[in-house]
């Protein structure tokens, strides 16, 4: 039977507190993005309205992939991860993480920062990471289907 | 699938229920539905020891491989 530990209820404390910060985030940024832009030293202020945009994308991309996780870890909690909802979660993850490494990768062509490229690698290695994860958990419902029946 | 599982053949030749094979093997009914529908992928040696120790019979009264 699943082992349910501190470690398990802090982190899902962590997600559900970022999945609901990142709808508030989103939600403020039409409101904030102007504010937002003049900290940064843009060479082109009518960048602002494609700058709000992406930031805007960026955020529902991020409380997407954040819902994701947060069934996950229900299904996780309750003791039966290995099932292919969430085989579909990472892949959806892995789906939203690319959507963010074009946004960024384009970005990078418009207007480069080394932030930017960075953000862009994290998210590429986000989406091989889900990718990854997806496969492995494939197997693993597999592996568990077979032990199941056999008697 | 290739492997038949007779099971219901030789139960009914003993006469004895599915649960109470269940019970004398310490398998859960629902498993030796399982394997009585032909929906098992696998079984252990074990298993398979005890249900011929159960049913005073051979594996090969259990077990039949059908050309596909």
């Amino acid at each position: 039977m699943y082992k349910k530990s501190l470690t398990h209820y802090i982190s899902k404390i962590v997600v559900d507190v970022l999945f609901y910060l990142s709808i508030l985030c989103t939600v403020l940024v039409p409101f904030t993005a102007s504010k937002l832009f003049g900290w940064i030293d843009y060479p082109n202020q009518s960048y602002l309205v494609a700058f709000t945009a992406m930031i805007f994308v960026s955020g529902l991309c991020c409380t997407y992939i954040l819902f994701n996780l947060k069934v996950m870890f229900l299904s996780l909690l309750s003791g039966n991860p290995f099932t292919d909802e969430n085989v579909g979660h990472f892949r959806k993850i892995a789906v939203t993480c690319f959507v963010m490494t074009v946004i960024y990768t384009v970005k990078c062509f418009v207007l480069f920062t080394v932030a930017t490229l960075v953000i862009a690698v994290i998210f590429m290695v986000g989406t091989l990471f889900c990718l990854t994860l997806k496969d492995l958990f494939k197997q693993a419902i597999n592996y568990k289907t077979e032990n199941e029946l056999t008697i | 699938m290739s492997i038949v599982v007779n099971l219901d053949v030789i139960m009914a030749k003993r006469k004895i229920g599915l649960m109470d094979l269940a019970e004398k093997i310490n398998i859960t009914p629902a498993n030796l539905s399982v394997l009585k529908n032909n929906k098992a992928k696998a079984i252990r040696f074990s298993t398979l020891e005890d249900i011929c120790k159960a049913l005073d019979c051979q594996p090969a009264d259990i077990l039949e491989y059908v050309k596909d």
